[in-house]
């Protein structure tokens, strides 16, 4: 019955039911969009950085302070057998990569003409790596490294030195003993990783090629970790660190490793947290304004009804359940506006800008609705209404039986 | 004037719903402006870090050079610097012009080398159109051909002092790999990660020598002006300059001019693109706080039924009573602007006055120049114009509910019950 | 003698207003009892009202006491009001009261719902109650659909549905024109010789104090004039 009347009141007091429902609605479209890019940055971390970079890395433990960490002094010796060494049931997949500075250079005949070249950082992996994921599917021309030959670039990269898929590049590197070194290579694969600043930094190698430009047989810059559960990354680094000591080695899993961005991550969640608070009190006092003006506005029928023997309690009920009725309906009309969006902005993307990639991410995020995001929300637009209309409750049930009625 | 004292007398009828409308539009108001300053300031002080250390205010450079500029092409550059400076040199308002010839280059003290990005430049010049001359910490700015002035970062990593020997390797203009020699003059702390770490100033001629370069070559000319109110006049200004001396157009290479803007791309976008979502944010938090006025304000009026008939048939128009209404919606907001715009201005005193130190904050390899001790900025303008449009909007806001009162029947109004 | 089931003594209210002390009713004491229909009567402001709100558990006395069937009002909470304002008595109002958005069947069965009545029972007494206060044809119009004298009636049937011992209603003609006046005022009458409920009603109109059996007379918060039943 008190549902009955409740909806009845929301429906006759249409305009003022819907600012309240207005109200919810707004403040739960804004929550629903702020969590879908907060969860889409951290997601872009989690989905971009581990299958780049792994959940644990094994380095040179010299390379972490040096001067320069990609030093050629700074390779592990004897990486493939290190890494046959490896057996936890916790690693999903583990690979050895040698990472190298390089100068790409155009190949001119003629050694009078200008040669075009650009500094890159060579990545030398497995032909079947499971790293580099967006390298691999951003392929746009040729294939990867068939055969383990050849070199992989970004098209920004082939159109700034103006050579093109089944022609050659030369790769010029200082070996580890100081020597300058070089080998032209034929270009067998061209990308988009979508990153720009993978794009104009990286080109992709054999790590046998790479061993052969950097004079460095059987060493690599790093072991990378896939794990099975990410969760487990502290303790399997904590793990391999005993069994590697006194190699010279350092293990960093994943939370350490990119300690700078879970720290930018971090405090953009309580920057939403802020985001939050801020909205709520606005929005609460918005609905709060709402709801104790559909309830004044019916003092005296709440008069009535408490003389004809209504209870305090009875008449708090009645009025809770309006305002739980309109912030339950309001926030699923927020949710259904803000998830569509949330789901539009997933495809198509927001652009946050280039510089955004430094920090880790990449400069366009996808926002995420995670379905425990909804739930919170229209828990939470709920609450604020309940809230606002449990204030009302009090003011209204607080007043006699005989002002009630006489409030005009 | 008797409206007004009506009106405001009306503000204040129900405390607790006034109360909670002025939380509404203050809080909103404060947001608003807080926001505002901060990201002003953020977006000033990382621009203005960014012209002082790196870009100047407008460049000349070959048409085609910032498509590859990646790749620092040497191919496509300045034949003819002195002959552009000399043609910009009556520009109005101008402080300097200085060529740079940007090249990349492996630096090392004997055993490490690291890659970074050198500028050759005239001393002299680069001293008026940059910062960095004055931010020398140790040893002095370029003073003769074969110094270095590298970045505190570099410095550390290559433990090198005032004084010491460094060597750059660079390919030359043909591709052949040249070494040269130097000593470090002095070493620069702007506090701007990417800049410390990698930047090593060399003069002109050595970086000419370098590449086996000839005397007019440079990269480009960089400018600074006094006066930066209107960039596109500058560059206007910059572009007919050169187009009378007949310098736009030589053989199939031509000039461009632009503004800082172009070479801060990422910088600006990131910023851009972040101070859109947050506007985005905030013109729901106006739309939200309007939406709670109509709604108020229709409660007023409905709650003054009897009041309005009476005040009609002693006489009052249809136009007056409206008036009334709008008057109350102003007040409101006035208020509520005015008590946003206070607990506005105390949050800018605190900010201006202690700042947030953001040195530090972002990882050094991030490519937005936060160096300072960040201070929120404001027009003192914005504080009125934000209580203004507060008013405004509660203004608008009562439009219709205003509108209602004024259309009522006075039969209809006086004496109803249900 | 019937059962006495209201005795008011010495009752007085004093209302505050600002820093003034407005006494409304200043020492009344009077019996009702079963099966009475009693008008108080007065000019306005004389404490009519003060004194139905008080016998309706609405208002409490600021001294002297008023007990209905053996209990003291005072001694009551709130929760016990609201038990005896359910049950004990019945209440209408000057203007009617209605709740807007419930048509007239929801209106009279609203008191049995909080009573948890079952809905067979429910219908039988609503259905009742509407034809005696002769509304039958509008049982699915809502309050704002109905005249004045309708809407009474709908309060009038809503004041009996739960069965009370008594019934008060203030003014209960004072918005109506004097023909519906009188069909309210016969339907009261009836409702009280047939199902033996008192009834204290009040008004300022002498052709509605005709109807009473007993008149009770107030001036400036006291009684000045009590006509027996009988001497009518």
């Amino acid at each position: 019955m008190f549902a009955k009347l409740a909806l009845l009141n929301i429906l006759k007091h249409a305009k003022r039911s819907a600012v309240v429902f207005g109200a919810v609605a707004v403040a739960v479209v804004v929550l629903t969009i702020a969590g879908g890019v907060i969860r889409g940055l951290s997601d872009t971390v989690l989905a971009s950085i581990i299958p780049t970079a792994g959940h644990v890395v094994i380095t040179e433990a010299a390379a972490q302070d040096a001067a320069n960490p990609l030093d050629l002094k700074y390779l592990i010796p004897g990486a493939e057998e290190l890494l046959a060494t490896l057996h936890d049931e916790r690693i999903a997949v583990a690979e050895t990569i040698l990472t190298f500075p390089a100068l790409l250079v155009e190949p001119v005949p003629d050694s009078k003409k200008e040669a075009r070249n650009v500094g890159l950082m060579g990545q030398g992996v497995r032909p079947d790596t499971r790293f580099l994921s967006s390298v691999r599917a951003g392929i746009t021309a040729g294939s990867f490294l068939p055969g383990g030959q050849g070199v992989a670039l970004s098209n920004r990269v082939a159109k700034l030195l103006g050579v093109s898929l089944g022609g050659t590049v030369m790769v010029l590197t200082t070996d580890r003993g100081n020597n300058p070194w070089y080998q032209e290579l034929p270009i067998t694969g061209l990308f988009n990783s979508g990153s720009e600043q993978l794009d104009l930094n990286t080109f992709v190698v054999s790590q046998e090629t790479a061993r052969e430009l950097v004079d460095a047989a059987d060493m690599s810059r790093e072991i990378r970790i896939l794990l099975r559960d990410p969760e487990t990354a502290p303790a399997l680094a904590a793990d391999l660190s005993r069994q590697l000591e006194g190699q010279g080695l350092r293990v960093l899993d994943w939370q350490r490793n990119f300690a700078a961005v879970l720290t930018i991550v971090k405090f953009l969640d309580i920057l939403f947290v802020f985001i939050r608070v801020f909205f709520v009190i606005v929005a609460g006092s918005v609905i709060t304004n709402s709801i104790l003006m559909t309830v004044f506005e019916r003092t005296r029928e709440y008069g009535t009804l408490r003389a004809i023997g209504l209870k305090k309690r009875q008449l708090r009920a009645m009025i809770l359940t309006e305002g739980a009725l309109l912030g339950g309906l309001g926030s699923l009309a927020g949710l259904a506006v803000g998830i569509p969006l949330v789901l539009v902005m997933s495809v198509v993307g927001l652009d946050l800008g280039s510089a955004t990639e430094y920090v880790g991410f990449s400069s366009r995020i996808y926002p995420l609705f995670s379905a425990i995001d909804g739930v919170t929300n229209l828990v939470f637009g709920t609450l604020i209404a309940l809230a606002a209309s449990w204030y009302a409750s009090r003011v209204s049930s607080r007043l006699s039986v005989n002002q009630l009625l006489s409030h005009t | 004037m008797e409206m007004f004292n009506i009106a405001l007398r009306n503000v204040f009828r129900n405390p607790r719903r006034t109360a909670l409308n002025l939380v509404a539009i203050g809080l909103g108001v404060t947001i608003i402006l807080t926001m505002k300053g901060w990201v002003g300031g953020l977006s000033t002080s990382a621009y203005q870090t960014q012209i002082d250390l790196d870009t100047a205010h407008v460049q000349v450079l070959d048409s085609r050079y910032q498509e590859e500029a990646r790749r620092l092409p040497l191919d496509l550059r300045l034949r003819n610097w002195p002959a552009v400076k000399a043609a910009l040199a009556e520009l109005p308002d101008l402080v300097g012009a200085g060529p740079r010839l940007d090249f990349a280059a492996q630096i090392s003290n004997g055993e490490t080398a690291l890659t970074t990005s050198v500028r050759g430049v005239e001393p002299a010049d680069e001293a008026k159109t940059n910062t960095v001359a004055q931010q020398i910490t140790l040893g002095t700015w370029l003073t003769g051909d074969n110094q270095v002035v590298l970045g505190s970062g570099l410095a550390r990593k290559l433990n090198l002092n005032v004084g010491d020997q460094v060597f750059l390797t660079a390919l030359d203009q043909y591709g052949v790999r040249n070494l040269v020699d130097a000593s470090v003059a002095g070493i620069f702390t702007t506090g701007y990660g990417i800049f410390d770490d990698a930047v090593v100033y060399t003069s002109l001629k050595k970086a000419q020598d370098t590449l086996d370069l000839g005397p007019g070559d440079a990269t480009r000319l960089v400018l600074r002006f006094r006066n930066t109110d209107n960039l596109d006049r500058d560059v206007a200004r910059v572009k007919a300059a050169l187009e009378k001396a007949g310098l736009v157009r030589s053989g199939d290479s031509s000039l461009s001019v632009y503004p800082w803007r172009e070479f801060a791309k990422g910088l600006v976008d990131t910023i851009e693109s972040r101070v859109a979502l947050m506007m985005a944010g905030l013109g729901l938090l106006v739309v939200l706080v309007t939406i709670g006025i109509l709604n108020s304000m229709s409660m007023a009026v409905q709650e003054r039924f009897q009041e309005i008939g009476t005040l009609r048939a002693i006489g009052m128009n249809r136009r007056r009573l409206s008036q009334m209404f709008l008057l109350e919606g102003f007040c409101l907001g006035l208020a509520g602007g005015l008590i946003g715009m206070t607990a506005a201005a105390l949050l800018a005193w605190v900010g201006v006055t202690y700042g947030v130190d953001a040195r530090g904050f972002l990882p050094r390899e991030v490519p937005v120049p936060l160096v300072t001790v960040l201070r929120p900025t404001y027009w003192i303008t914005d504080f009125p114009l934000a209580a203004l449009a507060a008013a405004g909007l509660a203004t608008l806001g009562s439009l219709l509910p205003a509108r209602r009162a004024g259309q009522m029947v006075i039969r209809d109004v006086l004496g109803t019950h249900v | 003698m019937p059962e006495t089931i209201l005795a008011v003594r010495d009752v007085t209210k004093d209302y505050q207003l600002g820093k003034t002390v407005i006494p409304a009713l200043k020492g009344v004491s009077f019996d009702i009892h079963e099966g009475e229909f009693l008008s108080i009567v007065g000019p306005s402001g004389c404490g009519k009202s003060t004194l139905l709100n008080l016998i309706g558990c609405i208002d409490k006395a600021t001294s002297g006491s008023v007990t209905f069937q053996g209990t003291d009002l005072a001694t009551l909470n709130d929760d016990q009001e609201a038990e005896i304002r359910l049950n004990q008595i019945g209440f209408i109002f000057q203007s009617f009261n209605l709740v807007s958005v419930l048509n007239v069947i929801e209106n009279i069965e609203f008191p049995l719902l909080m009573n948890k009545v079952p809905r067979a029972e429910r219908r039988a007494i609503v259905d009742h109650l509407v034809e005696v206060v002769g509304l039958g044809e509008f049982i699915r119009h809502r309050p704002d659909e109905l005249s004045g004298g309708q809407r009474q009636r709908v309060a009038i049937a809503r004041a009996l549905v739960n069965r009370p011992r008594l019934v008060i209603a203030d003014e209960p003609t004072a918005n109506l024109d004097s023909e519906t006046s009188a069909t309210v005022m016969e339907a009261m009458k009836r409702l009280n010789e047939e199902d033996k409920v008192s009834f204290i009603f009040s008004t300022h109109n002498e052709l509605i104090e005709r109807y009473a059996r007993r008149v009770i007379r107030l001036k400036d918060g006291r009684i000045v004039g009590d006509t027996a039943p009988g001497e009518h």
